[in-house]
């Protein structure tokens, strides 16, 4: 097991009635599983992942995880910095690690490598098609060998055959031992996973 | 710190380069001006401060209130006052008097030098004022009663880079001097300015033994000199005109108050004359370097700074620091406004807000460190250009440093503060969610800058119309195409100076270019150096109540600056240029107590040892700047007016004024051959008592325009950031029909209400500020509504300006891409 929620609640308040974003949620992620979580806008998809990811909190109920530094994220607008290039923006999670000058080098050509991005290290962020951004993205989640990944809507903004591309890597990441969990509204994304979470207001339907 | 902060920062700045530019600009601006001024009043403070063991020197001023209870606050004092003190007091390692003259030295058969510093002094002079000192191995300093000492670059101005010991000079009508040492420059922030020192010894050896007629000495052999002794009279009854400065210097470690409260005590054993004896006589001891600034005593020895335009100066320094400073902040917070999303990138990769303000300050203080470089030769030049003279003292680097860092902490630690922490509360929200770039700072910095700015501005249209103001005041007299010259020196004392005058005089007037010509111990713009408080009407015991200046004219005086008579009649011709006859001023009417003018004509009044009459009445009129009220006057026709400068003064018509000039010359060369004729318009001298105040207005001035230009900047800046951020909203409206017109008018009013806010702040301190500014003018101009009005006016029209080709551009952009862009 490499989390659990019980009995979660994260409401708002607006003109005197409380708007429950996320109802009763509950639910376990084991170790090296590949959840979709799926459902209508406004159903409290992204809202979930957050609370996973500790970029929000709730307001209710009991949360289960080791520490935010497990974690990857990945995002559908990328969110790498402009400024930087694809070496530096990768290199960046190191930064504010304790890691060695030669140690960072060594962990970032692998991450090119690995992904075949060596010839684009010296490149901007505005330089690169969607797709390679987003492997930038998710080189960048991963250099600090995460536990789990994070990813809202990973392939939302590319075309289907880069989407393709990416969730096959997903799909290899997983099959190396990476636990991932996703927010989709792709059917044909779900599908690669090994178990689906559909939301509907804030509430799991089925699991 | 190891992430990429440098390519960031370079990146930053290529990327938003009219932000960056304006950033940068803003602060060479600012370090610029920092640095000169602070040179500028480090050069006014530090006034006398290069002498050894300054702190010790002080100079012996006089404080005299008579009997009848006129004051007298002279910076002159009596010759026995300093060698009272240093024969009495075991506190006083040495003294010295000097008494200054103005002369023109000659050396060689054509070399000469007009307006020399020249002083009379003991022979303790340097042990005073300590100087290296180059001599030959067998000459004393100041021992040769035929030697002087010059300064070094009194030396190369007479004899190039010749070797100028024992060097022959020769000194106005022709006293020989022999160069027995050189001493090193006094520096220029100092209040003495010397060039070339001889021995009251040699001054009295001369006065005895110079056959004026002749014009050679002849030695003898049995002078003695008489040592000056304190306890003699004739040490305390010098007038005014021939008292010397007098100073001290304590031995260390001795407290000025001991020697001050002895003073009393002491001058009880000196045989003083009855009218000091009447009187309350007390020494007034001045720092050596607080005279500069501090000092504004009667008979100074030059125009002292004043300590009001030091303030002002240190005030404009603060001001504009303060306005390019802000500047950077805003703009520094609008750059990191538009970087959050970097920041919480780098927050979700693992850093802390603390690691994230580093990165802020590292880029804050590089580009400070950018500017500061580029501004380095720029104040470099300036203070080169404007005071040659000094030498930059390296602390300035110091306060530079110093203000680099409170600046880059400050442009960091505000938008960290403001815009940055705690923008991310519930985690990390704000990833994935659109970035709120409200910042409420904006509207704040921009009144500041603005109110800064109009205070600038009002100041300077106040001054500007002051200098307006005191060059078209009726000044009373009129040196319209009048030149003077000093009256040739080498007829000092020369008993045939009313001949070749009458001679020189008649000359001229059969030139049909001069119209009137006129010979006068002080003219208008010059100071009137003798004063006299002993003026009492014919038979009466008492003078009266009022110190009187004293001018020697003659009877085409008048003629020559065109001053009005408004009752008498003026001087009549003399052929020996002497009459008991004197004309005064208004005010001396006043002060002596007549109704009327014409109640003062024909009475009489005693003068020195003259009973003279008063024949006429003259206007006042401004005989120096208006910074000075008009003082009563007395014009007595004397032509020995002591050995003090006089002055030719020639009224021309306007046709040919080149060609009569020449005409003078040749008649001024036939009759003074030993002396070229050297001449100066006479309203640009009176004009030139203002340098001080227009250099003061140019400062301002260009601050004023400096700092409007920098705020203008800065409003640009935050127009442009504000209006990208607005671009939805202004599309939206266009959708719904408004019209290009109302958008702008709309964008605008968001920041002119701030001028407009700016404006209502900077009136009643500009109001204050202007006025206290003026307070140091005896005549002034007022200052009116409309000053403010056009300041105000004028900054909201630049603001406009600035900002409405921005909003222009955005109100006619296509909504269509703006709102697809969302």
């Amino acid at each position: 097991m490499i989390l659990q929620i019980k009995n979660l609640f994260k409401w708002e308040n607006s003109g005197g009635n409380r708007v429950f974003l996320l109802n009763d949620i509950d639910f376990t992620v084991n170790e090296g599983e590949f959840i979709s979580i799926m459902g209508p806008s406004g159903s409290g998809k992204t809202t979930l992942l957050n609370v996973i990811g500790m970029l929000d909190g709730f307001n209710e109920g009991e949360y289960t995880f080791f520490h935010k530094e497990y974690i990857g994220f990945v995002f559908q607008s990328y969110h790498l910095i402009d400024e930087l290039t694809v070496y530096e923006n990768i290199e960046t999670p190191l930064l504010y690690k304790k890691h060695r000058s030669s140690e960072r080098k060594a962990l970032v050509a692998d991450m090119l490598d690995r992904f075949n991005i060596v010839g684009k290290k010296d490149l901007f962020p505005a330089q690169l098609s969607g797709g390679q951004q987003q492997l930038v993205g998710i080189a960048r989640a991963l250099i600090t060998s995460p536990k789990l990944i994070l990813a809202d809507e990973p392939t939302g903004n590319l075309n289907s055959k880069q989407s393709d591309e990416i969730m096959t890597l997903f799909k290899q990441l997983n099959d190396e031992g990476v636990t991932i969990i996703q927010v989709t509204h792709s059917e044909k994304n779900a599908a690669y996973g090994s178990r689906i979470i559909n939301l509907l207001d804030g509430r799991i339907v089925s699991n | 710190m190891k992430s990429h902060i440098i390519n960031t920062i370079i990146r930053n700045l290529v990327k938003k380069k009219f932000l960056s530019l304006t950033k940068i600009l803003g602060l060479i601006i600012g370090y610029s001006i920092f640095m000169f001024l602070v040179v500028k009043i480090q050069h006014e403070t530090n006034y006398d401060q290069f002498w050894n063991h300054s702190e010790s020197v002080y100079r012996v001023a006089l404080d005299l209130k008579y009997e009848n209870g006129e004051q007298v606050k002279s910076a002159k004092n009596f010759h026995g006052a300093s060698e009272l003190l240093n024969l009495e007091l075991p506190e006083i390692l040495n003294h010295c008097n000097f008494n200054k003259d103005v002369v023109t030295i000659f050396s060689g058969s054509t070399q000469k030098i007009q307006d020399v510093d020249f002083v009379f002094s003991d022979p303790s002079f340097f042990d005073v004022f300590e100087r290296k000192i180059i001599k030959s191995e067998n000459t004393g300093v100041l021992k040769n009663i035929h030697g002087v000492v010059i300064s070094q670059s009194f030396a190369h101005k007479l004899f190039g880079n010749e070797n100028p010991l024992n060097k022959e000079i020769t000194v106005n009508e022709g006293w020989k001097f022999v160069v027995d040492a050189v001493f090193e420059d006094i520096p220029d922030n100092s209040h003495l300015k010397i060039d070339v020192v001889a021995t009251y010894k040699s001054l009295f050896y001369y006065m005895r033994n110079f056959d004026n007629t002749r014009q050679i000495l002849i030695d003898n052999p049995n002078f003695t000199y008489k040592q000056p002794d304190p306890y003699t009279v004739r040490r305390w009854r010098t007038p005014v005109a021939y008292r010397p400065y007098c100073y001290i210097k304590l031995k260390e470690g001795t407290n000025i108050n001991t020697v001050e409260s002895k003073v009393a005590a002491l001058l009880t054993k000196v045989p003083l004359p009855q009218n000091l004896k009447d009187s309350n006589m007390a020494f007034n001891f001045q720092p050596i370097k607080d005279i500069h600034l501090k000092s504004n005593l009667d008979h100074e020895i030059s125009a002292n700074g004043n300590t009001k335009q030091v303030l002002f100066l240190s005030i404009i320094i603060f001001v504009v620091l303060f306005v390019c400073a802000i500047n950077f902040i805003s703009l520094n917070t609008i750059s990191n406004l538009e970087l959050l999303k970097n920041y919480a990138i780098r927050l979700f990769s693992g850093a802390t807000y603390t690691q994230i303000f580093q990165l802020m300050f590292v880029e804050s203080f590089l580009i400070n460190a950018l500017s500061l470089l580029i501004s380095l030769p720029i104040a470099y030049a300036l203070i080169t250009t404007q005071l040659p003279a000094h030498t930059i003292d390296l602390s300035i680097l110091l306060y530079v440093v110093f203000v680099l860092i409170l600046i880059a902490f400050s442009a960091a630690l505000i938008p960290f503060l403001s815009v940055v922490k705690n923008r991310f509360t519930s985690g990390l929200k704000i990833v994935g969610q659109k970035i709120n770039q409200n910042w409420r700072g904006q509207k704040l910095m921009v009144t500041a800058q603005f109110s800064i700015t109009i205070i600038l501005i009002v100041c300077t249209i106040g001054i500007y119309k002051q200098m307006q103001f005191m060059m078209q005041t009726d000044l009373g007299f009129n040196g319209k195409q009048t030149l003077f010259s000093f009256s040739p020196m080498t007829m000092n004392q020369h008993p045939d100076i009313p001949v070749k005058l009458s001679t020189f005089r008649n000359e001229l007037l059969t030139l049909k270019g001069v119209n009137s010509f006129s010979t006068s111990s002080s003219i208008p713009g010059q100071t009137t150096p003798r004063l006299n408080n002993q003026v009492k009407a014919v038979h009466t015991a008492g003078p009266f109540p009022a110190t009187f200046n004293e001018v020697s004219i003659d009877d085409a005086y008048l003629k020559t600056y065109n001053i009005k008579l408004i009752a008498g009649e003026n001087l009549s011709f003399q052929n020996d240029w002497v009459s008991n006859d004197i004309l005064i001023n208004q005010t001396a009417a006043k002060d002596m107590g007549f109704l009327s003018a014409n109640n003062a004509i024909g009475n009489r009044v005693t003068l020195g040892k003259h009973d003279c009459t008063i024949r006429g009445v003259i206007e006042d009129y401004h005989h120096t700047s208006l910074h000075n009220a008009i003082k009563p006057t007395i014009y007595a026709q004397n032509i020995r007016w002591d050995h003090s400068v006089g002055y030719y003064s020639f009224q021309l018509n306007s046709d040919n004024v080149t060609g009569t000039i020449s005409q003078i010359t040749q008649i001024w060369n036939r009759l003074y051959p030993k002396e070229e004729f050297i001449y100066n318009f006479s309203e640009a001298s009176f004009a030139s008592q203002y340098e001080s105040d227009q250099k003061f207005n140019q400062i301002l001035t260009y601050s004023a325009c400096l700092a409007l230009l920098v705020s203008c900047l800065g409003l640009l800046g935050l127009t442009l950031f504000n209006i990208k951020k607005r671009l939805k909203e202004i599309s939206i409206r266009k959708v719904s029909g408004a019209s290009v017109k109302q958008i702008i008018i709309m964008l605008n009013i968001d920041f002119i209400k701030w001028v407009l806010v700016a404006f209502v702040i900077s009136i009643p301190i500009s109001w204050y500020a202007i006025n206290t500014w003026l307070e140091d003018f005896a005549y002034r101009t007022s200052i009116d509504w409309w000053i403010f009005g056009i300041a105000g006016f004028a900054s909201i029209l630049i603001a406009l300006t600035t900002i409405s080709w921005q909003s222009f551009k955005a109100a006619t952009s296509n909504p269509v891409k703006a709102l697809k862009e969302e």
